[in-house]
């Protein structure tokens, strides 16, 4: 099956997010297709986080629907959670797993099968065979996230979804989590990442959602969004970003 | 297949921490401070167990029995005033892994539940070592299947309880029935409650009789027949913790466990959408942990909410040093609840005031009143310095910052215990200083005036200097040992660690009563020298320009201390 044939990994239709009177996201749609990278920008509290948690079923939507995979989040969470992996901005480890059993756990919750090979592969992938009998509190800041992401990776997500996945990371483990990132886009794994790197965000994403307090304000390619003003034209993403998040009136959809 | 799945990861999971806790706690007792703390605990617990507190005078079965009556107001408790969202908390590491898997909201709430087994398994390993008093393996072991059975089944209730009680985010409301049920049978328990108060009041238990007259009315009055009714599920539930030998508990098992079957059917079943509310509730959880362990009430994140009305000034000009004491005010008025210690002093100033006149035997009722101020105030002297812990004992975790200001270490030293030591003064004086007024107005020793006037030397003049000492001795742990004081956000748990506080607890206590001798000494000196009057009044002075010189010579020699440390000697660091 192609990409072109499978489902979108990823659909928001309408989402809506209420805390009280405050709107944390205001009726978003979006469309992540197969071995798309899509990356998720906006300054504080624009609402980033709360969308990746909702993607990942940690918050409910106030209304709209998530689809991942082709599943509704709502009516079928188990079947749409098996195709996704959410990677949370802080690397919350088990105090007392080891590097290895924090990957067997995770293989034995997603039910991957034959996984000591794939769990091998993957610590080394990432710099963790070392340490693979370490516990959290043996590893540094970086290690820690380079642990989620192997926990993530495990079972082939056909959604891959990361909070600001370079915190704490070296730049030789930045480099490495770039190509992760992009080897698993072109093996077919959607990727929604937020990040406050805009310089990464460019590097690496197909799309760019621009959001701010919980609307999404652009959506497009860079160049789509060099697009929306003629000023834009040749101006790197934070240009645009500073532009579009200072400004009152949002510039639109550039996917329209 | 999922479900499988699921429950083998969390059994894995369960098994592989528990085993790798006691493998991490047993492989610690390689550092000598870690097997010294670790023998302490031991000893103590043996102490405990085998020696002063077992004999045949020790009867827990009463004590036990209270629980029939106590349940109730711990169901009481789940169902009146607002849900307590809290009680839906994870660890945060079960909600990053666990919340986004695919398993089901019923493999959530196993998840939660098996988590929570671990922590009562381990309490109610201590219960049984500690208050068995038979030291028969049989009946010990029932007594904790007992034990475990009302612990699982509190727990479970107040889950459920808080699950069909809370408003949850964008999700249906829960079917009142159960709500419906649960209030009808607390009317009943209150009904219940207050004819077995009128009861108890006719008797006048609470004043004059025994303890055990008391309990023992509490069960006759358990075994009537409406109360009995009334009260079926928990005795049902309590039956075979209650039970007088192994035979008649394994007879009240089949009861209890239908209790909590019941219990967990009500919790497990169809729940509602709780992971926001939940996650929610485990950062929340997070936030008050992270502040105990600041030494704080409040939360950062309720800190920060509330609106900033305590600004006190810091001068413009002045020593650097005192912009350490002015931050540890600043910290402590902002983290610290006023209102709180206010209303504690209240109540005990109407409790001094009150207790002698109350008491059947006035004379008697004063004997207690100064007993329990003397046994209380002791206590809180102890106490405090380890609840303030704006000083160095927090500090030391930005050591970096402490090593590149442009100030003596000798005044950071005193800076940093100065600004402590007033806090815990303070606290102490507004807790105790109207009792112990009270106490010195009804029995003044040496005459009114010269009573008050000793009094007010004593709080005012000594007792600083004394918590001064005490606090410096705190943070002289703290910077020679850093080990073994808790820095940071850093903790470490288990019999060890439990031996290390006692071990701490008796060198801190042991140190300050080696430092008190010549301050002591010296007011001995001056009370022989020149009589009770004015020998107490200047004995008083002189000995606390002692402690002061002490506490000086301290400052001076922790300084240089304070320059030797390595930020990364520190166990924060690691």
């Amino acid at each position: 099956m192609t990409d072109a044939d499978r489902p979108p990994a990823l659909v928001l239709d309408g989402v809506t997010k209420r805390y009280g009177t405050v709107t944390a996201i205001d009726a978003l749609d979006l469309v992540v297709a197969p071995g798309e990278v899509l990356g998720l920008v906006g300054p504080n509290g624009a609402g980033k986080t709360t969308t990746l948690r909702a993607i990942a079923g940690i918050v409910r939507p106030s209304a709209g629907r998530i689809a991942l995979g082709g599943r509704d989040l709502a009516t079928d969470p188990v079947d749409a959670k098996r195709r996704l992996s959410f990677v949370p901005d802080e690397p919350h480890l088990f105090d007392y797993l080891t590097v290895r059993e924090h990957c067997r756990f995770v293989a034995r919750l997603y039910d991957v099968a034959d996984p000591e090979p794939r769990i091998d592969a993957l610590l080394a992938e990432l710099e963790l065979a070392d340490k693979r009998d370490a516990l959290p509190g043996e590893l540094s800041r970086g290690m820690k996230q380079k642990l989620a992401v192997a926990c993530a990776l495990l079972h082939d997500p056909t959604l891959l979804v990361l909070d600001e996945p370079l915190t704490g990371l070296d730049p030789l483990a930045i480099r490495r989590m770039k190509a992760i990132v992009r080897a698993r886009a072109a093996a077919g794994t959607a990727v929604v990442l937020s990040s406050h790197l805009l310089t990464l965000v460019e590097e690496l994403c197909d799309r760019v959602l621009l959001l701010r307090t919980g609307r999404p304000v652009a959506l497009g390619t860079i160049e789509e969004l060099g697009r929306l003003r003629p000023e834009f034209a040749g101006r790197s993403l934070e240009d645009v970003f500073i532009a579009l998040v200072g400004d009152p009136a949002p510039a639109g959809d550039a996917s329209r | 297949m999922a479900t499988r799945s699921a429950a083998g990861a969390l059994l894995y999971l369960a098994r592989r921490q528990a085993v790798n806790r006691w493998r991490q706690r047993l492989r610690r007792l390689r550092e000598p401070r870690y097997l010294l703390g670790g023998l302490a605990a031991i000893g103590y617990l043996g102490w405990i167990a085998w020696g002063a507190g077992s004999g045949p005078g020790r009867d827990t079965t009463r004590p036990v029995a209270l629980l029939v009556w106590t349940l109730p107001l711990v169901v009481a408790s789940t169902w009146i005033g607002r849900p307590n969202p809290l009680a839906l908390a994870f660890s945060p590491p079960e909600v990053a892994f666990l919340f986004a898997a695919p398993v089901t909201r019923r493999t959530l709430l196993h998840a939660r539940l098996l988590g929570q087994q671990a922590t009562s398994l381990g309490a109610i390993l201590v219960w049984i070592v500690l208050f068995d008093p038979a030291h028969d393996p049989a009946t010990a072991l029932v007594r904790a299947v007992g034990v475990w059975i009302v612990v699982t089944a509190i727990t479970l209730h107040r889950t459920g309880a808080t699950l069909a009680r809370i408003e949850l985010p964008d999700a249906p409301r829960a079917l009142p029935i159960t709500q419906f049920l649960a209030y009808t049978w607390l009317c009943a328990v209150a009904v219940v409650f207050v004819l077995a108060w009128r009861e108890l009041g006719r008797l006048q238990v609470f004043w004059a009789g025994p303890i055990v007259a008391f309990v023992g009315r509490l069960d006759a009055m358990a075994a009537e027949p409406a109360v009995r009714l009334v009260l079926a599920p928990i005795r049902w539930l309590t039956a075979p913790t209650l039970a007088a030998s192994p035979t008649e508990a394994l007879r009240a098992l089949p009861g209890a466990i239908g209790v909590l079957a019941a219990l967990y059917l009500w919790v497990v079943r169809d729940p509602r959408p709780f992971e926001e509310a939940a996650s929610d509730a485990t950062r929340r959880v997070a936030d008050r942990v992270a502040a105990a362990r600041r030494g704080s009430w409040r939360t950062a994140s309720a800190t920060a909410a509330r609106p900033i009305t305590t600004r006190i000034p810091l001068p413009r000009r002045g020593p650097a040093a005192l912009a350490f004491v002015w931050k540890t005010a600043v910290a402590t008025a902002r983290t610290q609840s006023i209102v709180t210690f206010v209303a504690i002093a209240t109540a005990l100033a109407a409790a001094a005031a009150l207790l002698p006149r109350l008491w059947p035997d006035p004379d008697e009722g004063a004997a207690l009143r100064t007993a329990l101020l003397a046994a209380f105030f002791v206590a809180s002297f102890l106490a405090l310095p380890s609840w303030f812990r704006q000083d160095l004992r927090a500090e030391l975790g930005h050591l970096v910052f402490l090593k590149t200001a442009p100030i003596p270490s000798r005044d950071i030293v005193a800076a940093q215990t100065a600004a402590a030591a007033v806090l815990s003064w303070l606290a102490l004086v507004t807790l105790f200083g109207v009792p112990i007024a009270l106490v010195v107005a009804d029995d003044p020793l040496l005459g009114f005036a010269t009573s008050f006037a000793l009094l007010a030397e004593v709080l005012l003049l000594a007792l600083p200097v004394l918590v001064l000492l005490h606090v410096t001795v705190h943070n002289a742990l703290a910077i020679l040992l850093p080990g073994w004081t808790r820095l940071g956000q850093g903790s470490v748990g288990g019999l060890q660690a439990m031996g290390q506080t006692y071990v701490t607890a008796a060198a801190i206590i042991a140190t300050l009563a080696v430092l008190l001798v010549l301050p002591g000494a010296t007011t001995a000196a001056c009370v022989g020298l020149l009589g009770a009057t004015p020998g107490i009044a200047v004995g008083i002075v002189a000995g606390t320009l002692v402690a002061l010189g002490e506490w000086w010579l301290a400052c001076r020699w922790l300084g240089r201390q304070l320059d030797r440390i390595e930020p990364e000697s520190l166990p924060s660091a690691r």
